[in-house]
């Protein structure tokens, strides 16, 4: 009997374990018409886990950016054949030279063209893997969003993360965005009782 | 200490409901929005009887409702039907199907008729009719967040339902909180609309005729 009840517990362990498949999410948005009807998708972005911290001793710095897109009226996933995404990444090592910058392309490391991929098994899900460091980051989305198999839709914007002391977060950004997510900080400022610069 | 048969026997079905409701099955829809069940999610299943029922002019039957969650799944329905214009043979329900959120602030109540697609190879005109339809449509109208399903009759006259007539309702998906994207008589419009250009009838969609013009928006193959 406690065989079949070990059996049993595992079967239901390795369903919940396949089952729970969680999804982060972000947090700032811009919604684009589809020109069918009077519908819009809505891309929604940011970095997974956050908040987001960068690389450290006591933290690995994998935030991920990731997306998703939506029919915005239904919540619907939009997905499907006929979607194609790139992603240019932004580096600004720190808020002052973002500051100081007057074009996106003054950035201290720029990355271009790169695949912006689905998420397998999750219908409208976008994520590409990275390991950040503290300081700003931008990201360009481009390409186009199939709607449902109905309209092709053109997608260039491009989001930038929040932090307080930006003199303009929204100078480097393309399209109307809503809410924010935040850049990757040090996670010391989070270390209690002894935090670096304490000692 | 061996297991009984009857022990094995409950193990491997629970096996393969394990491995059911991991993997969620493929879904096959004529629909690209239809996304089916997601890894961990139990569809949820509702049967309603109509045979013997007699609804009455202007009545209202509820079928569904899932508040606070708005939902995505699936519709069908049996039950009397005429054609959609004289000598049509594409048929609508001579009941009226509505969808979207009954709240109990009017202001905040949606609710309209969902796009049907008649199914004529398993009809039986006029006695009764199966319809589907994608809960929600974001193509052809209807509500966009739905947590209630009813039915009207708009006829005029009483409706008498008859034997093997019948409501199934199948919700695959959660999208959502209708606490959070609540509907506003200021942006969303009436709160009950069921006149329109098909009348006070559902608008319906026939994939298997030779008229084109009634196809509908979205569906593959």
């Amino acid at each position: 009997m406690r065989k079949t009840i070990f059996l049993l517990a595992i079967i239901s362990a390795s369903v919940v374990s396949l089952s729970g498949v969680d999804q982060a999410f972000a947090h700032q948005r811009v919604d684009i018409p589809t020109t069918h009807q009077s519908t819009n998708i809505r891309l929604t972005v940011g970095h997974s886990n956050e908040p987001a911290y960068g690389a450290s001793r006591t933290h690995d710095g994998l935030h991920g950016f990731e997306m998703s897109i939506v029919d915005k009226d239904t919540k619907l996933p939009v997905s499907g054949t006929g979607t194609s995404l790139k992603l240019d990444k932004y580096y600004f090592k720190n808020v002052e030279k973002y500051n100081k910058a007057t074009s996106s392309n003054q950035a201290d490391k720029i990355d271009k063209n790169i695949q912006f991929g689905s998420v397998f098994g999750s219908p409208g899900t976008y994520l590409h893997r990275q390991i950040v460091d503290t300081g700003v980051y931008g990201y360009r989305i481009y390409g186009t969003v199939s709607y449902y198999g109905v309209k092709t839709i053109p997608v260039d914007v491009t989001a930038f993360c929040d932090d307080d002391n930006m003199n303009s977060k929204t100078k480097f950004e393309i399209g109307t965005w809503s809410s924010s997510f935040g850049c990757p900080t040090n996670m010391d400022y989070i270390s209690f009782p002894n935090k670096p610069s304490d000692k | 200490m061996t297991l009984t048969q009857n022990k094995i026997h409950a193990i491997v079905g629970v096996a393969f409901l394990s491995i059911g409701l991991a993997y969620g099955g493929n879904v096959f829809a004529s629909h690209s929005f239809e996304i089916g069940t997601t890894t961990g999610v139990v569809p949820d299943n509702t049967h309603v009887r109509l045979d013997g029922m007699t609804l009455a002019a202007g009545d209202v039957f509820p079928l569904y409702d899932s508040s606070p969650n708005y939902v995505a799944g699936h519709f069908l329905l049996k039950a009397p039907c005429t054609p959609v214009t004289d000598g049509d043979d594409t048929y609508k329900p001579t009941v009226t199907v509505v969808a979207g959120h009954v709240d109990e602030m009017t202001d905040r109540t949606h609710m309209r008729k969902i796009p049907l697609y008649y199914i004529n190879a398993v009809s039986n005109p006029p006695n009764s009719c199966i319809f589907h339809a994608h809960i929600p449509d974001p193509l052809n109208g209807g509500s966009p967040r739905v947590t209630d399903i009813d039915l009207i009759n708009l006829s005029g006259s009483p409706i008498e339902f008859h034997a093997g007539d019948v409501v199934d309702i199948n919700i695959q998906r959660t999208l959502g909180s209708i606490g959070t994207d609540k509907y506003d008589v200021a942006t969303d419009g009436a709160p009950v609309t069921v006149s329109d250009e098909y009348g006070t009838y559902n608008p319906v969609y026939d994939l298997n005729d030779n008229d084109h013009t009634n196809d509908g928006y979205g569906h593959t193959g």
